[in-house]
């Protein structure tokens, strides 16, 4: 089945913030769109957008075909459990009075899926067992968890709703180098069994790549450059995508000391006052008049590889052009 | 360049936890910095690198921390005998610190002028204008752009970027023997965070600083430092140049940490993932392993004694009883792949 | 800063239209009333004319309540409060009398609480944990547990019956004889002063610790600067941004809050004059002393905003 998602052209207002604007992506089902960005590039707006949680001022979003805003509430209400979110400090949003149990089968109980202690308990046992959380321990509270097991059992809330689609939003930022790499192995394990689409919003761009089919970069609400996973860091086109695969190292002296270094100056401006023209040209390291006059078009360069930059054609990024 | 400006030995600063109970939060830890050298040591949350590095400046809290023993043998002085007098003068004009969270280590009271000021006048004899000139001129140095207005604002109107750029500043001062980098780069952006750590490096190229960097990120590692020390449970398990750590790591855990990390220049198939949870330093035997819990080769050997560093090949050294297996199982997993 | 200033008066003026008319409104709803009072108070003494219309004529009454009330908002536009039902004089030279020692007892007990309790608040926290910690610890709860009026009592009664003293009774005006003026003052003062500082003096603590223990001070440590300097001049200076929230709050307290200790020290202050006005049902009074309280409360408000702003410079005063 092809194009069960889609979402096209948001656009969030926010005050006068434009936190993402003029989006446009479409994801398969059992793909992993990986979405990266700084603080402020309105990644996680953009996740909220497509979870149906944010108003968005104009634009599309497609859910199996569906527009999100045209579903009656009843309907939506049902389509929740089959959206779901999870975010990078599970702790915050769980009662700290309630077991683990209670908090992982809260959900299925605010929308009557499932009554009756017994059932609670042996679904909260299956998720707990699920995520690699010994179902022995379900009655103890979120406190006496660590940071990973945490989001484990987060996780396992999350999918004792049987949803289809999860936005996962720095979902293992905040967790030490270890417990990341057991994080995303259960990530791909439960997408790969469970045959679930993802949204994996991240600022670590070698996590997203690895664990992503398509990557979106982002920058002050704009996706600049979109491609698959795998040609990202072959073949970047935007500035600000090599930039940001400049930034980030790679751990091995050997690679790394070799490696091409692009150094941006200053840092991503207030997307209260987004630049006129290419958002970027502030601190674009090729930026001529054009950039600063028009916005550039995104445009298909290569199958599945598109960006959004005045010096990019289909035989690849000159710059210059134009200036 | 052989010269040693730092040795520390045998160090332990201790924790009495909320519930009592004492929580060895460096347990034994030992080694030496070169002179010029740029050091990391990396760590996860719990291993100490923190604690490790606070207790050579000694501030560490009182209560709830203690530092119980150890030598920190410093340009030839061993700071755990100082007086707190001679502390204070040490600090800032010969080790300088700057820390994780640059919004929360600035004081938001005061302009960004007054507190890098206040870091001079501290240790040199100045009078008030030259010492602002001098704030205006170190802004300068770290590419703040239009210091003459920015030094008279306050942490609150500067960028992430920019408040970590003035607590490097604020570091160098009074141009210190070693500055000690907490995490400097934690709460930044991925390409604020390059710009900051190329300042760094730069500086200390060019004033000779130590620099001791401390960090859970191996690619900054892999990209800045000179070598490379990886703490848990609160010591020392594996130091070694770079090169040498990155390519022929011998301890399980460096192993396990180099390869939970995925590579963004190549496919990483699936992310090996160190079974288990930092360990909680207040319940591991003294007499142990800190990574045997976790560890796959763990016997009885391992949980009865501690292991201590033993040289590799040159200056890399390990602590570990089993390093003839994990070096033959790192060459087959390699071999799989 | 000057226009902020001006907006925040301006500003003032719905507010104290606002007090004026729930305070009128609240005066009467009160069951009973002044003109039987009076009138009773004029058959005693000996007027058989008087009867409830004539008083009630007397006083104003007979009109309309909105009326009355516009009438009495009008005077107050142009500072007049009205007069009072049972003296013989005007609200505002009533108040006005009254006031000044009131005044001058707040401001006392204001100045020496906190000058007890901001530095043994600010020891306490750099002696954390110590003996002296505990000591004065114990002591502020001590002082917060104990009653004004009985601490009050106390202190008025052993000293005469030990050493035959007593502080004067008569009130002098300060600037007419400052000393003896002081002398009436300065052991209410100081009790009102000690019963008020315990709690102050744990929040100082609270506060200072907390700062103590910031990121900020750290660094200041970590740049050399010796422990003194990196309390009074790191951690202090944010630890007093609370603190003279807390304390503009407690001046409002204290100007109409020390009934007892005026009463059993016969200062003739205004909370007396509140709680006679409000038994006599004397309506102009009553309404102009609660307007005089909240002008106070409002234009400490404006101080201490202004104040905040000029500890902590990412308020932006708007």
């Amino acid at each position: 089945m092809h194009f069960p998602v889609t979402a096209g052209l948001l656009k969030r207002t926010v005050g006068h913030v434009k936190a993402v604007d003029g989006v446009s992506f479409t994801i398969k089902r059992g793909q992993i769109l990986g979405v990266v960005g700084e603080s402020g590039s309105g990644k996680s707006t953009l996740g909220n957008c497509v979870l149906g949680l944010l108003d968005y001022t104009d634009g599309e979003i497609y859910y199996e075909g569906q527009e999100l805003k045209s579903i009656p509430k009843k309907a939506m209400k049902r389509l929740r459990n089959r959206l779901q979110a999870i975010s990078q400090d599970p702790f915050s949003s769980m009662d700290p009075r309630m077991d683990i149990a209670a908090i992982v089968t809260e959900g299925l109980s605010i929308h009557d899926m499932v009554k009756g202690k017994k059932e609670k308990e042996e679904i909260a046992a299956r998720m707990l067992e699920m995520v690699g959380i010994n179902p022995a321990f379900m009655h103890r509270f979120p406190h006496e968890f660590s940071g990973g097991q945490r989001q484990r059992i987060s996780i396992a809330r999350t999918l004792a709703l049987q949803p289809n689609f999860i936005v996962c939003d720095e979902i293992v930022s905040a967790l030490d180098v270890s417990i990341q790499a057991q994080i995303v192995n259960l990530m791909e394990k439960l997408q790969q069994e469970l045959n679930l689409t993802y949204i994996f919003i991240g600022h670590d761009l070698s996590v997203v790549r690895h664990i992503s089919d398509g990557i979106a970069v982002m920058y002050l609400g704009k996706i600049v450059e979109l491609s698959p996973a795998k040609e990202l860091y072959q073949n970047p086109l935007h500035p600000y995508t090599k930039s940001l695969i400049s930034a980030a190292p790679i751990p091995d002296p050997a690679v790394d000391k070799k490696r091409e270094r692009i150094l941006l100056q200053g840092e991503i401006p207030s997307p209260m006052h987004p630049p006129e023209g290419c958002r970027f040209c502030t601190r674009c390291p090729y930026a001529a008049a054009v950039c600063h006059e028009a916005e550039p078009e995104f445009t298909e360069v290569s199958p599945g590889h598109f960006t959004a930059c005045h010096f990019v054609d289909k035989t690849g990024f000159h710059p210059g052009k134009g200036a | 360049m052989e010269e040693n400006i730092l040795e520390v030995k045998n160090l332990r600063t201790h924790f009495i936890g909320k519930n009592g109970k004492q929580v060895r939060a460096v347990d034994g830890l030992s080694y030496s910095v070169k002179r010029g050298e740029f050091t990391a040591i990396i760590g996860e949350s719990g291993s100490g690198k923190t604690v490790g590095a606070l207790s050579l400046l000694r501030l560490i809290p009182y209560p709830p921390g203690l530092i119980l023993g150890g030598e920190v043998m410093f340009d030839g002085r061993d700071l755990m005998q100082l007086s707190d007098a001679e502390m204070e003068k040490l600090r800032g004009l010969e080790i300088s610190m700057i820390f994780q969270e640059p919004a929360a280590a600035l004081n938001p009271v005061l302009t960004i002028g007054e507190q890098i000021t206040e870091a001079i006048t501290t240790h040199i004899k100045m009078g008030k204008q030259e010492a602002w000139e001098k704030a205006i001129a170190l802004l300068r140095m770290v590419d703040i752009p239009n210091p003459e207005e920015r030094v008279k604002q306050y942490p609150f109107e500067f960028s992430g970027g920019m408040q970590q750029r003035a607590m490097i500043a604020m570091a160098m001062s009074c141009e210190p023997k070693l500055l000690i980098c907490d995490e400097p780069t934690t709460a930044l952006d991925v390409t604020v965070q390059a710009q900051v750590l190329e300042q760094i490096d730069h500086l200390r190229k060019q004033t000779g600083t130590t620099v001791i960097l401390i960090t859970h990120n191996l690619g900054v590692v892999a990209r800045h430092a000179d070598s490379v020390k990886i703490m848990y449970g609160g010591k020392i398990v594996e130091e070694g140049p770079t090169e040498a750590i990155f390519a022929d790591p011998h301890h399980p855990y460096t192993v396990g940490l180099i390869r939970a990390v995925p590579r963004l220049d190549r496919e990483s198939g699936k992310l090996f993932a160190i079974e288990g949870e930092p360990p909680d330093m207040s319940s591991v035997p003294v007499n142990s392993c800190a990574f045997a819990a976790r560890c796959p080769y763990a016997d009885e050997r391992c949980t009865s004694e501690r292991p201590a560093l033993t040289a590799v090949e040159g200056k890399h050294r390990c602590a570990c009883f089993h390093m003839e297996r994990v070096i033959e199982t790192r060459e087959e997993a390699a071999a799989d792949a | 800063m000057g226009k902020y200033l001006v907006k925040r008066i301006v500003l003032l003026i719905p507010t104290l239209i606002l007090v004026c008319l729930v305070v009128f409104i609240m005066m009467r709803c009160l069951p009973g009333g002044a003109v039987e009072a009076l009138l009773y108070k004029l058959q005693a003494a000996g007027d058989t004319t008087a009867t409830t219309e004539s008083v009630e004529r007397m006083l104003g009454l007979d009109r309309p309540a909105v009326t009355q009330f516009f009438v009495w908002l009008w005077g107050v536009v142009r500072g007049d409060l009205g007069n009072c039902f049972f003296q013989n004089e005007t609200v505002s030279h009533c108040i006005g009398r009254q006031i000044v020692p009131s005044l001058e007892l707040g401001f006392l007990i204001l100045i020496i609480s906190n000058l007890i309790s901001i530095p043994l608040g600010v020891f306490c926290a750099a002696h954390q944990d110590s003996i002296s910690d505990h000591t004065i610890r114990i002591i502020s709860l001590l002082l917060m547990s104990i009653p004004v009026f009985w601490i009050a009592t106390v202190v008025l009664i052993y000293p005469a019956l030990w050493w035959r003293w007593a502080p004067p009774t008569e009130y002098v005006h300060f600037f007419d004889d400052p000393i003896r003026n002081l002398k009436m003052f300065i052991v209410p003062a100081i009790l009102g002063a000690v019963t008020n500082c315990g709690m102050q003096l744990r929040y100082v603590r609270t506060v200072t610790l907390e700062t103590m223990r910031a990121d900020y001070v750290r660094t200041a440590r970590a740049k050399g600067v010796p422990q003194r300097k990196v309390l009074f001049h790191h951690a202090l200076r944010n630890a007093m941004l609370p603190v003279i929230t807390l304390v503009g709050g407690s001046v409002a307290a204290m100007v109409g809050g020390s009934v007892i200790l005026e009463s059993l020290y016969s200062i003739p202050g205004i909370g007396a004059l509140v709680v006679t006005a409000l038994n006599n049902r004397d309506y102009p009074l009553v309404q102009g002393c609660v307007l005089v309280f909240s002008f106070i409360v409002m234009v400490i408000n404006v101080i201490v905003d202004v104040l905040y702003k000029k500890f902590d410079p990412r308020i932006t005063l708007e």
